[in-house]
């Protein structure tokens, strides 16, 4: 321990960082993107929320362009239908690459027909990315369990904390959602959602509540949460739930 | 330069907008004003009014511009045809290419754009309203709408302009002093860092002034930097204190 220099926090669990914010000097884990060393000093480079969890620093951001990473769950949109692979929007400044071999089409019948019949522009897409290196585009795959085509329900866009928050933090809120309206909410790495439901009105009303808890700024209770999600299906004709 | 008869100071060396020659015009500053925009910022110092929004990191295109390594930064400075007393034509002059430029090598030194190769960043300043110092002023603005986007940089920018008017040193001067005075000397910097990433000088200073100007820039540099780490950390601030009754 002696020869180790004890690093020195500048912040505290949970602070608030701006670039150029000063988190620690000394020998520190570092566990973020987002955090750069001048000679022995830590800082941040973006807006964010600091985490220490036994010496080790992680970064939280306020808002990120998403990067892909190997096994993320990713709600894609195809945008262009090629030879031999679909080009996919993933909400990312990368464009994903869906090749037809890592879909359940057999490359044998694959021409441009059949791979328009198979997925078509406008189609959102459940996928896994399997690689990304940041000189190719991040390759996609369908292959693996509930991977595939969306075909019932809606898909929206959210901004990029609020998911992050939602799909590691506040299970509890989406639990409660899902359970109030009847639907299945699926939440990509990638800040978009998926909400497949018995019927239409049901989507409507997860959709409703979705963008309610990201108007509040995840600043509600369950109770609120459930007094307006059983109001707002009163209003709607008063689906029993 | 014609010797106008308005006096830019008087006997008691107050400056002709009231100010003292080491007074900053009255800051203000706000982020996220555009939905939009991935990130944004609207500040002003005293008349001069700039907004700025930040789109990406986002594909290139056309593709070919794009590098291998790391992200381009496109910044476009533009001046509305509403900013000036005269109707300015909406077309880009060179003075509006020479800046944009210039706010582009800046913003360079910040951004971490080997996080993001193959892509573009695009920055849009529009001065609303100029008055003198719209290339800091822009600067700064950028700076914040960039970190309000969530893009990595080593440390946010401020920017303010030492001017000599009647021989005497002043801090930010307005399009009066600019026009009537004898030099102007931008000055962007990281003031986190201490590194200056943008100095002009238009006209004259001996090299003690120039000792002096820099010591008055970067003194209100540090204080302009202060105001724009307050308005970021307000806009985040609700959120904290929810998180932290969480715990």
């Amino acid at each position: 321990m002696s020869d180790v220099i004890k690093p020195t926090f500048y912040v505290q669990q949970k602070d608030i960082v701006l670039p150029g914010d000063l988190i620690a000097e000394g020998r520190v884990d570092i566990n973020s993107i987002y955090i750069f060393k001048e000679g022995s000093r830590y800082y941040s480079s973006i807006v964010g929320f600091v985490e220490i969890k036994d010496e080790k620093v992680f970064l939280i951001p306020v808002e990120h362009a998403y990067l892909p990473k190997p096994n993320d769950l990713v709600i894609g949109l195809i945008t262009d239908v090629g030879p031999t692979y679909w080009t996919v929007d993933i909400n990312s400044p990368y464009e994903g690459q869906l090749p037809v071999s890592e879909t359940l089409l057999r490359q044998t019948q694959a021409t441009i027909d059949t791979l328009r019949k198979f997925l078509s522009i406008g189609d959102h897409v459940l996928l896994k990315v399997i690689s990304f290196d940041r000189l190719r585009d991040p390759v996609l795959s369908m292959r693996g369990k509930g991977l595939g085509k969306i075909t019932s329900g809606k898909v929206i866009e959210i901004s990029s904390r609020i998911s992050n928050m939602l799909l590691y933090r506040k299970r509890s809120i989406v639990e409660t959602i899902a359970r109030e309206t009847e639907t299945n909410i699926f939440i990509g790495n990638n800040a978009r959602i998926w909400i497949s439901g018995k019927d239409s009105i049901m989507e409507d009303l997860a959709v409703l509540a979705l963008k309610k808890v990201e108007s509040t700024d995840l600043n509600i209770s369950t109770l609120d949460l459930i007094d307006f999600i059983r109001q707002e299906k009163e209003k709607r004709g008063g689906v029993s739930g | 330069m014609g010797k106008s008869n308005i006096k830019l100071i008087d006997e008691n060396g107050i400056r002709i907008d009231g100010r003292k020659p080491d007074q900053i015009r009255p800051v203000s500053m706000s982020v996220g004003v555009l939905k939009n925009a991935q990130g944004s910022a609207l500040v002003s110092f005293g008349k001069t009014t700039v907004l700025a929004a930040v789109y990406g990191p986002r594909e290139a295109l056309p593709r070919h511009m794009t590098l291998p390594d790391r992200a381009i930064l496109r910044v476009r400075y533009h001046m509305a045809p509403f900013s000036t007393t005269e109707r300015k034509s909406p077309a880009p002059t060179r003075r509006e290419v020479e800046l944009s430029k210039v706010i582009r090598e800046s913003l360079e030194a910040s951004v971490f754009t080997e996080l993001y190769p193959r892509t573009t960043i695009d920055i849009f300043i529009e001065v609303l309203q100029a008055d003198g110092g719209t290339r800091t002023t822009s600067l700064t603005a950028a700076s914040l709408a960039l970190a309000d986007a969530g893009i990595p940089m080593r440390d946010l920018i401020a920017g303010v302009a030492v001017g000599k008017v009647e021989g005497m040193l002043v801090l930010d001067i307005n399009e009066a002093e600019d026009s009537g005075g004898q030099a102007d000397m931008p000055v962007g910097m990281m003031p986190n860092l201490g590194k200056i990433v943008l100095l002009q000088l238009n006209g004259s200073l001996s090299r003690e002034e120039f000792k002096e100007a820099m010591k008055m820039a970067i003194k209100a540099i540090k204080e302009i930097y202060l105001i724009q780490k307050q308005t970021l950390r307000e806009k985040y601030a609700k959120i904290t204190e929810e998180e932290r009754e969480v715990e």
